[in-house]
């Protein structure tokens, strides 16, 4: 039995599974439960320190497993599969909706493509309030505590994306929505990959945003601090996604810290997070993830850290980057094709990622004969970029007709 | 001593003259005789596992013309070893599918210089299987009527019959990739019996929804391969899925689901109805829902157990064995 395994099914112990468990961090059970819940900046929001990150929920029942081990936080969207219908199923069943927080986004209800499934600036008013409403009929409740302007920085353009994040409908809209006690809050998100910190920087200084989530992880993102002290400063809670930074290899150090908690606990480790959103699609995520709920971050954890960057800092593609897009000269968004390989090939979201990589404007068959290679050069993380972008043209432009 | 000691270690016994050199009068011969049986090669003993893998999966289901177009260069097979010799990047999404072997053929005019139709050919193992690569390869393109399900989209087709998930794509406008797809399934009708009995489901009301999840369903990491369908029973929607394999696989399953219940302390419990054996469980997050083995199928519902649903799965049983 591997370490991973074992600890897996040592935390499955025998336990009295009571549905309706409040989320007030009362231990009932020997699982794995959360320990800790903390203040989201100045909103009322006490959030479970390790939350749940919905993009791949499987069933209505997985929502009120994490509920009755207390996370009360689920991040959703209307372009995440049947998330938002799932957590709306398990709302019927459990009935305490103010124990709960579900964030959700100003999204349409089809598979994810920039610029396009999150509303752009061009919506209008109506749009953004219709989403909502979608979302809340699919949710099956009568408010959002959250509602994010998602992914921002998604396209390269930034003044396109700094409108969308100002945007003078989205804000009336969002004016509105608090008035009709539609939403409780106004957030933005941002796994870039252009401009993150920029952008994510303007909204905390524009007052207009209660939280914040970036791509936030242990792998080198030199700017996101100044924007954490910044939110802190201004009350902004933050939240943080993709904390697993790209989770290769789990199995770092049989002796040491596992991976995902020592990652968890780093993220944690920051003051200024209030909690992050991970993605749990099993029944064992929930068990292991847990575990690391309330625990300081150690020495174990930062050696297992340091192994983990050692093995792969050189070919994982920080979120939020795009430092090397401005080299390329036939203007291949690298970041995202990445991130869809990512999807791929560690999400497992095989259809999604070919789907997203099949709608973007330009993608990496330019590098298959392309010999400039500015872009490896222009990697301040020494990534092998051009090699990495073949690649990815080869796992996501699989054709049925190739 | 040191001569002592070399002559201990580097010591064997020497055959007499006369053997040896007979030995090395035979060495002719015996390399006459191997060149001879050299001569008759056979592939199908060299690469005997190989061929074992992909031969018997379709292979021999291939027409010598298609859609007006003739066989064109040599049948190509591929199995679990080499798959990415064919589709790099995208061989462990048909690995974890299920993938048992896949053989390319092309066609061509009559005395053409390039192929113009080009047939995948994959086994899947379980007609289960091919459903859930084609959905998650060609769901949403235009469906076509072309054997237990396919799709159209530019100028090629996708279906699965069977086990067998095809991709036929056509690099003529003049030549038919449905035509082509029709041909192919007809030959498929010869190697293969009852295509379509692993996409049945008892009848437990009307269907409103079908639906593919490859893996981890409702978040169990052991139970991939699913197909789902809602059912209106009552005034009602209820869920049920279904799980094909082999008989050995089916019952690997059901001790993957005693574990789980065992560890997550979820109370269940055989129940004998319609001589069949029902797992019922009492289940906090799922609700009251049951299961049961059913030779090379697992089949769930999520509903209590009643009388009518029952007799509704003991129908099936007995449809599915008759």
């Amino acid at each position: 039995m591997k370490r991973r395994d074992f600890i897996k099914s040592s935390v499955a112990l025998p336990a009295a599974a009571a549905l309706g468990v409040p989320a007030d961090g009362e231990a009932k059970t020997d699982k794995a439960r959360v320990r800790s819940y903390r203040k989201v900046g100045r909103t009322e929001i006490q959030m479970s320190d390790i939350s749940c990150g919905t993009g791949r929920l499987p069933s209505a029942s997985l929502v009120l497993r994490a509920i009755d081990r207390g996370v009360n936080y689920f991040d959703t969207a209307p372009d995440y599969g049947r998330s938002e219908e799932y957590i709306g199923e398990a709302l019927k069943k459990y009935k305490q909706r103010d124990k709960i927080y579900i964030a959700s986004k100003f999204c349409h209800d089809v598979p994810f493509e920039a610029g396009v499934s999150h509303l752009q600036a061009v919506s209008g008013k109506a749009d953004y309030k219709s989403a909502v409403q979608d979302s809340l009929k699919r949710l099956n409740t009568d408010y959002l505590d959250v509602v994010f302007v998602h992914a921002i920085g998604e396209l390269g353009d930034l003044e396109r994306e700094r409108s969308r994040l100002l945007d003078e409908d989205m804000l009336a809209a969002a004016d509105e929505l608090k008035r009709e006690g539609k939403i409780r809050y106004l957030a933005v998100s941002s796994h870039g990959p252009n401009h993150m910190e920029e952008l994510l920087m303007e909204a905390v200084r524009s007052g207009h945003f209660d939280l914040i989530m970036p791509a936030f992880n242990f792998m080198k993102f030199p700017r996101v601090p100044q924007v954490l002290k910044e939110a802190k400063a201004r009350g902004v809670g933050v939240v943080a996604m993709k904390t697993l930074a790209g989770a290769k290899d789990m199995e770092l150090d049989p002796g040491g810290a596992l991976f995902e908690h020592a990652a968890f606990k780093w993220v944690l480790s920051h003051p200024e997070v209030a909690g992050l959103v991970v993605t749990m699609k099993r029944v064992r995520d929930i068990d292991l993830y847990l575990q690391a709920s309330g625990e300081a971050f150690t020495a174990a954890d930062q050696r297992t850290l340091e192994r983990y960057a050692a093995l792969y800092g050189n070919d994982y593609c920080r979120t939020g980057c795009g430092d090397c897009e401005p080299a390329c000269p036939a203007g291949v968004p690298v970041a995202s094709i990445l991130r869809y390989q990512m999807y791929f090939e560690r999400y497992e979201e095989e259809k999604r990622a070919m789907q997203s990589y099949d709608r973007l404007g330009r993608n990496a068959t330019e590098c298959l004969t392309c010999a400039a290679e500015g872009c490896v050069a222009a990697c301040p993380h020494g990534l092998p970029v051009a090699l990495k972008l073949r690649a990815a043209h080869e796992a996501l432009s699989f054709s049925t007709f190739a | 001593m040191a001569s002592t000691m070399s002559k201990t270690a580097g010591e064997s016994p020497t055959a007499p003259f006369g053997i040896r050199a007979l030995l090395i009068a035979l060495l002719p011969i015996l390399g006459v005789l191997l060149y001879l049986d050299g001569q008759d090669y056979d592939a199908d003993l060299v690469e005997l596992e190989r061929r074992g893998s992909a031969a018997g999966l379709g292979a021999d289901a291939f027409p010598d013309s298609i859609a007006g177009l003739e066989r064109f260069g040599q049948i190509r097979r591929f199995d679990t070893d080499n798959l990415y010799e064919y589709i790099n990047g995208h061989a462990e999404f048909f690995l974890g599918a299920g993938f048992q072997g896949l053989t390319v053929v092309e066609y061509g005019v009559p005395g053409g210089e390039q192929p113009v139709l080009v047939v995948n050919l994959y086994h899947m193992g379980e007609p289960l299987n091919a459903f859930g690569v084609l959905v998650d390869e060609a769901g949403g393109s235009e469906p076509v009527d072309l054997g237990s399900m396919g799709f159209r989209s530019g100028n090629g087709v996708t279906l699965i019959h069977g086990p067998y998930y095809v991709q036929i794509s056509s690099y003529e406008d003049a030549v038919s990739a449905p035509e082509a797809g029709a041909e192919m399934v007809a030959a498929l009708e010869g190697v293969i019996s009852n295509p379509g009995l692993a996409f049945r489901f008892p009848d437990l009301g009307t269907v409103t929804s079908t639906r593919f999840v490859k893996e981890d369903y409702r978040g169990l990491g052991f139970l991939n391969g699913v197909l789902e369908r809602r059912f209106e029973r009552n005034g009602e929607e209820i869920e049920a899925f279904l799980v094909s394999g082999t008989a050995d696989s089916v019952q690997h399953l059901v001790r993957a689901f005693e574990t789980f219940f065992r560890e997550d302390e979820l109370p269940y419990r055989k129940i004998e109805k319609e001589g069949l054996t029902f797992y019922s469980v009492n289940d906090p997050y799922e609700g009251d829902w049951f299961f049961l083995p059913l030779g090379e199928r697992l089949i769930g519902v999520y509903a209590p157990l009643d009388e009518g649903l029952a007799a509704a799965i003991k129908a099936f049983a007995k449809g599915s064995s008759g």
